[in-house]
């Protein structure tokens, strides 16, 4: 009987686990789509901004999706962010009206698969030492066989997975890109690299990421009138640019087509020799760009001899300072904030944080000319702890400490990008002897007082495994930007929405204060030692100079007392220098020790005796109440 | 309903009658802090999240709920008072369930016991709170999942130290089914949709599914069949037990 009920049991036992695994399978597969996205930006929802570009899409796009499910069954987060990434395709798929197909591929070895893997350029990681890979990438193609590759779907790198998925739907889905005419002081193409011609320097990627959106027309710089065929004109560093180009910009520009410009009155991308051409001991400066007299007709202040630090907002630096290498702000690179982007525009709306590097600003001008009511909406600002800086001599000023330390603030928000439009005035109208140019016309443009912020250092790094690039990790939204302004300028702004929903940082804000003030006073404390010791040196130095002079001459006991009572003090100054270096940190590390020990120690030690109390307390109770009862 | 009530009411006010709660509790509180800022790097990584927190969790939780589920049954199997429970008017779902709800509110009451880290993050900085919120529930689901495995276990022995290490190693793997070193055991015999089936329970890719800050049904529905399932093994185990 006994054994009966054990067989039973266990028949039991091995039958509910069988129904746990057979619920948990039947589960994965049948409900899913049915989830709470806690997350500030929602960044692992549909956004609004894909599901209306997926509704719209008229041709059919088939995405393929490469998966080596043998390689990553021991391999579980990648296996999870396989599953979440197809189930996000699905759900791709079932926005867009069925214009939109899957296949899922699995490119196991020897397989067409892996042969249509490689062709199509995916990444193959190795997982082990026996030479398997594992590919997790996606093709997407349109009807007429064009496609869009991401080699490589990086787990770490979820948030973005829906903006790069669009972008390429988006990408293969267009009839026709609009063309943008790029003209440009710098080469931002792929070149061969001047001091090893068997080098190829690679395209900016920022230009990479244009070319996957747009049509690219190169105009040179030297070109006389702008080409047929533009949908948008890009201008970056235009430094002396020849008048007929001018004219015709001025002519594009207030025929109210689209236009943006980055120039910079410092431009480290497009170094010159410092001193006016002539090679100062090799020192190179920035070079200032400007667009002759347009923007002064067209009602904009334009600075090319001023750039903005700014305190408010400075990236931090590593340098090496008199104590050693250091952390500091460095007020001439920015990281600018959301709460100083525009809210609301398409353009900066959802992005995080762009970084700018010795930014120009732009104001109206003073006294607007005649016909001119230009509107300038500041699309980055500079914080209130701001400071402008003259770029003569600016070279010998790029050591974060000196420049903390003498800063005063402005106490002025510059304007560092805006958007500018309405009525404005031809800057040629006085000569408009070619009969071509309109007295007055409608602007519709894009400044950004920064060219360096394009470089992919401010922003984006590349990652590679071997000969296949994996993708860029971007740290700041600078090629969002960028892309964003050109959508817009375009009229093509489906994909704005999507880019940066994801923080790139939640830094302390606490321990940031704590560093600037500790960092401020440092600074002070440290200039203040160090003059004092350079004073007390020749001070020594004079005295001993004094006697060296006669022969004869002895040093009076109070001269000795007072050679003493110097090197004493330099002594201590000295000593307390390298104090206040140790001390620079020591505010912040205090903070973090008196919140472990808070969490660590206090904290579980408060329960103890909260719990400890609360049990003599019911134990009393409990003996009152039986001592009651027996009494 | 009522006397599962009841008896969920004697179970958690048992805790607190014996120094242990107090005792679990701090090294709680203390081994997970220690992480978070030791291993975790809370601090000086700067950045206002509870990752270095919460990714410890699944660590802790393989050591310290089979410390308050070791108890449930094993212990009154061995003072034999479960002879006397079972005599009660009460059923034995009423008995299994209570003293799972009691032992679940326990853990619950320590992970309530650490939103000091939660302020402290939100002093510091400007955390998102969806994800922190999204992480707490998918702790409180695993401690709930870990604690129906105990007691399941706790339940097949009078010896708390063997309930206590069984846990361990039965949590051991479903914490890690997922991962080569469990499904390397089953590979080799088992056709590969059930060894893909085992891989989904791998309690620690559902917790971290839910710690990203996305509440997916199929993570709750798993947390929540592991826990039946577990309960209702529970409850056979002993009906077979009083029977033996």
């Amino acid at each position: 009987m006994g054994g009966n009920r054990r067989n039973i049991a266990i028949v039991a036992v091995l039958s509910l686990l069988a129904a746990l695994l057979g619920f948990n399978l039947i589960s994965s597969v049948v409900v899913r789509g049915v989830r709470i996205d806690l997350t500030e930006g929602r960044i692992y929802s549909l956004s609004p901004g894909a599901k209306a570009l997926l509704a719209r899409l008229d041709e059919p796009v088939r995405m393929e999706l490469y998966w080596s499910e043998e390689s990553g069954r021991d391999l579980p987060q990648f296996r999870a962010y396989a599953d979440r990434v197809r189930e996000f395709l699905e759900e791709l798929v079932g926005a867009s009206r069925g214009k939109l197909t899957l296949r899922r591929l699995d490119p196991q070895p020897w397989s067409e698969a892996e042969d249509a893997a490689r062709t199509n350029g995916l990444a193959q990681l190795r997982v082990d030492e026996f030479g398997r890979t594992l590919t997790l990438g996606l093709v997407i193609v349109n009807a007429v066989d064009e496609r869009e590759v991401l080699p490589f779907l990086d787990p770490t790198r979820e948030s973005f997975l829906e903006y790069e998925v669009i972008r390429s739907i988006h990408a293969v889905s267009r009839s026709k890109p609009p063309t943008v005419g790029l003209i440009s002081r710098i080469n931002l193409d792929a070149q061969i690299d001047p001091r090893n011609p068997r080098q190829v320097v690679p395209a900016w990627h920022i230009l990479t990421e244009l070319r996957s959106m747009y049509g690219i027309e190169f105009i040179p710089p030297e070109s006389d009138a702008l080409p047929d065929g533009i949908d948008v004109l890009l201008i970056v560093h235009p430094r002396e640019l020849p008048e007929p180009l001018l004219r015709d910009i001025d002519r594009w520009a207030l025929a109210g087509r689209p236009l943006m410009i980055c120039m910079d009155p410092w431009c480290d991308a497009d170094p010159v020799d410092a001193g006016g051409g002539r090679s100062m001991g090799g020192m190179q400066a920035g070079s200032a760009s400007d667009l002759g007299p347009l923007l002064e007709a067209w009602g904009i202040a334009w600075s090319r001899q001023e750039v903005i630090g700014d305190r408010g907002q400075a990236q931090r630096v590593r340098t090496q300072g008199q104590g050693g290498p250091a952390v500091l702000d460095f007020v001439l690179w920015l990281a600018v904030e959301p709460s100083r982007m525009a809210e609301g525009d398409p353009i900066t709306g959802a992005l995080k944080q762009v970084n700018l590097a010795t930014p120009g600003f732009f104001r109206p001008v003073a006294q607007p000319p005649a016909g001119s009511s230009v509107t300038l909406e500041p699309l980055l600002r500079s914080s209130e702890d701001a400071k402008r800086y003259g770029t003569d001599g600016l070279m010998f000023m790029m050591d974060p400490a000196a420049l903390l330390r003498d800063f005063t603030s402005d106490g002025r928000s510059e304007w560092l990008a805006v958007r500018a439009t309405g009525a404005v005035r031809s800057a040629y109208a006085d000569g408009a002897a070619d009969g071509g140019t309109p007295v007055t016309g409608t602007l519709n443009a894009i400044l950004v007082g920064d060219v360096d912020f394009l470089q992919e250092q401010y922003w984006a790094q590349e990652e590679r495994l071997g000969p296949i690039s994996l993708g860029w990790r971007t740290y700041a939204d600078n090629g969002a930007f960028v892309l964003n302004a050109v959508e817009v300028l375009a009229g093509d702004e489906a994909l704005s929405g999507l880019r940066g929903r994801q923080r790139y940082t939640r830094p302390f804000d606490r321990v940031r204060d704590l560093r600037r003030e500790a960092e401020r006073v440092y600074l002070d404390r440290e200039q203040q030692l160090q003059t004092e010791i350079r004073e007390t040196e020749q001070r020594i130095q004079q005295l001993q100079r004094d006697r060296g002079t006669d022969a004869s001459f002895t040093l009076t006991p109070e001269q000795m007392q007072e050679i003493d009572r110097l090197q004493e003090r330099m002594v201590s100054a000295r000593r307390e220098l390298r104090q206040v270096q140790h001390g620079l940190r020591k505010d912040i590390e205090a903070l973090g020790t008196r919140l472990m020990v808070m969490n660590v120690i206090l904290w579980p030690l408060i329960v103890a005796v909260l719990a400890a109390a609360w049990s003599i307390r019911r134990t009393l109770r409990q003996r009152r109440r039986t001592g009651g009862s027996t009494a | 309903m009522s006397t599962t009530i009841a008896v969920f009411r004697r179970e958690f006010g048992a805790y607190f009658n014996t120094p242990l709660a107090a005792v679990f509790l701090v090294i709680f509180l203390f081994l997970a802090g220690l992480f978070t800022f030791n291993l975790g790097a809370f601090y000086d990584r700067g950045q206002a999240d509870l990752r270095p927190f919460f990714q410890f969790h699944p660590w802790l939780y393989l050591f310290l709920v089979p410390a308050i589920s070791m108890r449930l049954w094993a212990e009154e199997r061995r003072t034999g008072t479960i002879e006397l429970l079972t005599t009660l008017p009460l059923s034995l779902r009423d008995l299994v369930l209570g003293k799972f709800l009691a032992a679940w509110a326990f853990a619950g009451v320590a992970l309530a016991l650490t939103t000091p880290l939660w302020i402290t993050v939100s002093w510091l900085g400007d955390p998102d709170h969806g994800v922190i919120a999204a992480a707490y529930l998918g702790s409180l689901l695993m401690a709930g999942a870990f604690l129906a495995i105990g007691a399941c276990l706790s339940a097949l022995t009078k010896n708390q130290v063997i309930a206590f290490v069984l846990c361990v190693v039965v949590c051991f793997l479903f914490l890690l089914s997922g991962f080569g070193i469990v499904l390397d055991f089953f590979s080799g015999w088992m056709a590969e949709p059930l060894v893909r089936a085992i891989a989904s329970l791998s309690v620690l890719t559902h917790f971290e599914s839910m710690s990203r800050g996305v509440i997916d049904a199929r993570d709750l529905l798993f947390f929540a069949s592991t826990i039946v399932v577990f309960l209702v093994l529970n409850a056979i185990l002993i009906d077979w037990k009083k029977a033996s």
